[in-house]
């Protein structure tokens, strides 16, 4: 019986024999190639490659006529069974899957490494998934597979953009991936990497750079660090909390009142798109911008100096420590606060006026309501602000890279932030891909643990947790009475 | 009609497919032969590169080669490459020039480079564009540039500028690299104002000025005192840091270990003095201000017009900086050594190890280097927008070569003064030929402490600098700060 689908198999079959056949054949040609080449060099006393070079050639062309192989076996069994659609179907799909994922491994690697090996484990799986499909192939229900094929893109884009780049990160980041004398270099070296960042190797060094910042902190008022991955690790606090708490507050108060009933603001559209004006712009003109603007002989100098006269001279911001890092933090708060007013604005759209009704009825006042109204049942849209800002605030780097106009964040490393540390590693004439790595993998460590906790802190009480958490409470207090009537 | 959509989805995949197969299998690993010096075996013949006056046996000369074929893959960080490649692609039509380009500011274009070569698989460059901020890296550090010392008799022939040879050459004698332009650097001033302030515009003269750094400061102040403080010597003291460079003793890197020199203590108190008696002009290179003060239309925050005197610019920011520029005080200019020669940016070509096509890149090499007529064409404005888009219609729009640029053999600079004698660059500067100056300087400039690392060092450094100036740090700080930057960023080095 001819069914459904059969002309897809068919070419899907073909075309997958036709790439097995491919495959055969140019791994024995570069197999062959390569041996003579080789012999040719051995003639000559030249070397081909280094050893570990040349084991990587070999298993490549090897994995080649495999791969050609199954795919050849698996194309003809496809075509064949074409009239048997669901046995048929489930081979054909886990072949292009495996396909996919071999051509962009090698794709990306240019090289055979163990994600080949990977994927050459998943091409001989499919024969086996082959046969325990057949087996189990007793029932009729219709499958409907049509939904891999859909989601396919995104999980192949998924793979190779998203989980690959990670996966890589953390690979890189245990290793002394560089380029030094003109060759690429790649050793593992355990957490060295970690060690040199952190400037601790164990708990009592840890504290006692803990203790002296404390100390620092409270005995001289101010915060001195030697190591630089600490300094930026705080210039990244610093710059993302204060600008972070005057955003919310502007933005929560802008969306009240665009969404109150009672001022009925008009307009509101037209100030909702000019405070959203600055995000559309590039961070690169807004730093450049800013920079001009607060030149020596700048605008605002210009106005402050000649115009009012407040100053008695020039001021150059970029100088000092406080001003750029005042600067900094206005651009970033000037250019995010618009699309966080306009994602409270939708958050508060969605609370129900009836229950602003009610409690205007019940005497509520505007503040009441907002409190304990609007903040409550705004916290799944807090939620989001707060963790996506967090994500993206702790990655700063084009604003305090350009206003500074300095790899190092200078002056002082005042705006010297994570992004920056790492940029600084990884650029020319540095190029240590490992030691950017690590630094990459505490910034990613450090953003989940912190989201983590904000998602915990954020989560939502079940009128039975509440309940535990009494229940808890009392059974405590009964403990200590217990306890002061034993004594 | 859901099948034909299907059947499309698959057929795109097996192609996909295909294609990755191929770049799998493609490229064979390339020989490594330690070196990888494949053109040339005579690495042993290492005599001191000396370009100056000698005779040349002819017979040495490479001769151009004609009708190349294949594929020639040219990398660079501007689009001047894009010219000269256009340029050589109308003697050789049958050849295919691949094109990349990428910007060398973020470092991106450096990285590119770095990473095709050390992995050495896939689309890897014949010819790499190097700037002089990492030219030394590639040329002596990373040794991935083919031997050119065959060209050398044709470089004593046309007697290529020494600075642009010893940038090229490795520490065995062995030239690696070529450039087709020298750049050093000048100070350019403001007629009017040297008449006002020293009552000469004589460049000769102006020198005496300005022979030394103590002289330098003495005629600031005198500048300043004159002017009541309305015109100022310079833009900034980071303009002048250049000029340090070449003449101290040591580089920044000796031994693995930083090493501050005696005179970059120097600049910093050659930059506190300009500062803090109000010599410069607080604007930075570059920045709007800058600019503003070449047309006279600077102005502080107080509202007082402030003068610049003198601009420090290499040869290159005559025609792109200055004159586009300076509004109408064209002819108000002149040119004069200044306090110590230096040089600033350049362009140098090198083939690399892993090339494919070396016939094509040497010849690519001597023709963009040391071909007389091409270097003729070049300097000349030969290569106008029009010509180009008569041999490759797809190029931009706006890519051309202006006349003026400074070619790297002094043979040709000398024959090359007077046609420059009357032009616009040569109007713009009161009549002194641009060409002839620059063609001198270029004599005294060394290019023997330029290393990789001095492009982030220096960074580090102006920035540490800047807070001694604005007394925020005393000298052990400002050190401090300076080094704690550079460990930052180069933590191979011994700390």
């Amino acid at each position: 019986m001819r069914t459904r689908g059969g002309v897809f198999l068919i070419v899907a079959g073909v075309l997958m024999a036709a790439f097995g056949v491919f495959a055969i054949v140019s791994g024995i040609l570069n197999f062959a190639a390569v041996w003579v080449l080789r012999d040719a060099l051995n003639s000559a006393n030249l070397t081909y490659g280094t050893p570990a070079h040349m084991a990587f050639s070999w298993f490549s062309f090897i994995s080649w006529i495999v791969c050609g192989v199954v795919y050849l076996a698996v194309g003809i069994i496809g075509v064949i069974l074409h009239g048997n659609l669901r046995r048929a179907r489930m081979l054909m799909f886990l072949g292009i899957l495996a396909l996919y994922v071999y051509a962009l491994s090698a794709f990306v690697l240019g090289n055979f490494d163990l994600r080949s090996l990977g994927a050459m484990v998943l091409l001989l799986l499919i024969p086996a998934c082959f046969i325990a499909g057949a087996r189990r192939n007793q029932s009729s229900v219709a499958i409907n597979d049509w939904g891999y094929i859909f989601i396919s893109p995104f999980v192949l884009i998924f793979l190779a953009f998203i989980a690959y780049p990670i996966y890589n990160t953390f690979s890189m980041s245990t290793t002394d991936a560089r380029i030094m004398g003109g060759r690429w270099i790649i050793n593992p070296v355990g957490m060295d990497n970690f060690q040199e960042l952190l400037g601790f190797s164990n708990l009592a060094e840890f504290g006692e750079i803990f203790r002296n910042f404390f100390y620092h902190l409270f005995s001289h008022g101010d915060v001195y660090v030697h190591n630089m991955f600490h300094q930026a690790v705080l210039n990244t606090w610093i710059l993302w909390l204060l600008n972070f708490v005057p955003q919310m507050i502007l933005a929560l108060v802008l969306a009240a009142m665009f969404t109150s009933t009672t001022y009925k603001l008009k307009g509101t559209n037209f100030f909702k798109a000019m405070y959203f004006l600055p995000n559309l712009m590039m961070p690169v003109t807004i730093a450049s911008l800013f920079y001009s603007y607060l030149a020596v002989h700048g605008p605002v100098n210009q106005f402050m100096v000649g115009t009012l006269g407040i100053w008695d001279e020039a001021r150059n911001f970029t100088s000092y420590v406080t001003d750029t890092r005042i600067v900094v933090i206005f651009l970033q708060t000037w250019m995010w606060f618009g699309q966080t007013a306009i994602v409270f604005v939708a958050g508060m759209t969605a609370i129900s006026p009836t229950f602003y009704e009610s409690a205007m009825i019940d005497g509520a006042n505007q503040f009441k309501m907002f409190f304990r109204i609007t903040l409550p049942l705004l916290k799944p849209i807090m939620l989001f602000v707060l963790v996506t800002s967090l994500v993206g605030g702790l990655g700063m780097f084009d604003i305090p890279l350009l206003f500074s106009q300095s790899p190092f964040g200078n002056p002082q490393n005042s705006v010297l932030t994570i992004n920056m540390f790492m940029n600084v590693r990884r650029s020319f004439p540095s190029m240590m891909f490992g030691s950017a790595a690590a630094v990459s993998v505490l910034l990613f460590l450090m953003s989940s643990v912190v989201a983590l906790f904000i998602f915990w802190a954020f989560r939502t009480q079940t009128d039975e947790d509440l309940a535990k958490r009494e229940a808890k409470k009392a059974a405590k207090a009964a403990k200590l009475q217990n306890k002061g009537a034993s004594a | 009609m859901k099948k034909g959509l299907l059947v499309l989805v698959v057929a795109f995949i097996a192609v996909f497919a295909f294609a990755a197969c191929q770049q799998e299998t493609a490229p064979p690993p390339a020989p490594d032969t330690g070196t990888g010096d494949t053109a040339n075996n005579n690495q042993t013949v290492t005599p001191p590169v000396d370009t100056g006056g000698d005779v040349v046996d002819v017979s040495d000369i490479v001769a151009p080669v004609t009708n190349l074929t294949g594929d020639l893959r040219v990398w660079s960080f501007t689009n001047e490459a894009l010219v000269i490649a256009t340029a050589f692609q109308e003697q050789h039509p049958d050849l295919n020039i691949h094109f990349a380009m990428a910007s060398m500011d973020d470092g991106s274009y450096q990285e590119m480079v770095a990473q095709a070569i050390a992995v050495g698989t896939g689309d890897v460059p014949d010819i790499i564009f190097m700037e002089a901020d990492f030219v030394r890296t590639f040329v002596q550090e990373y040794g991935w540039l083919q031997d050119l010392s065959a060209l050398v008799p044709n470089a004593r022939a046309l007697e290529t500028i020494p600075f642009t040879v010893q940038a090229g050459t490795d520490d065995n004698g062995v030239v690696r690299a070529f450039s087709y332009q020298a750049t050093p650097g000048a100070m350019f001033f403001r007629r009017s104002m040297a008449q006002r302030y020293f009552g000469t515009d004589d460049p000769a003269q102006l020198q005496a000025h300005f022979a030394n750094l103590d002289l330098f400061i003495e005629s600031a102040r005198s500048i300043q005192e004159q002017s009541d403080g309305n015109t100022r010597v310079v833009g900034s003291p980071t303009e002048i840091y250049r000029t340090f460079l070449p003449n101290r003793s040591q580089p920044w890197v000796v031994n693995n270990a930083l090493h501050i020199d005696p005179l970059m203590y120097d600049y910093m108190t050659f930059a506190y003095t300009l500062r803090n008696e109000n010599l410069d002009a607080e604007a930075g290179q570059w920045g709007d201000h800058w600019f503003h003060a070449m047309s006279d239309d600077l102005v502080d925050a107080a509202g007082n017009p402030i003068a610049v005197f003198s601009f420090f610019m290499p040869t290159w920011g005559l025609p792109f900086v200055i004159m586009q520029n300076a509004g109408d005080t064209g002819g108000d200019w002149g040119v004069i050594p200044g306090p110590m020669p230096f040089q600033w940016g350049g362009t140098w070509l090198g083939m690399t190890t892993v090339a494919q096509n070396t016939e094509a890149a040497m010849e690519f090499i001597r023709f963009a280097t040391l071909d007389e007529a091409h270097l003729t064409n070049w300097a000349t404005g030969v290569y106008t927008n029009e010509f180009l888009a008569a041999i490759d219609p797809n190029v931009p729009g706006d890519l051309h070569q202006p006349a003026g640029d400074l070619v790297s053999s002094a043979r040709l600079i000398r024959e090359l003064t007077p046609w420059f004698t009357g032009s616009a660059a040569s109007d713009f500067l009161g009549g002194q030929n641009p060409y002839e100056i620059f063609g001198e300087a270029a004599l005294a400039v060394s290019f023997e402490l330029q290393q990789g690392t001095d492009n982030t060092i220096g960074d580090a450094f102006i920035d540490a600098v800047d807070l001694y100036i604005t007394g925020q740090a005393d000298r052990d700080e400002t050190i401090a700060s300076f080094r704690s930057d550079v460990q930052m960023a180069l933590p191979m080095l011994n700390w």
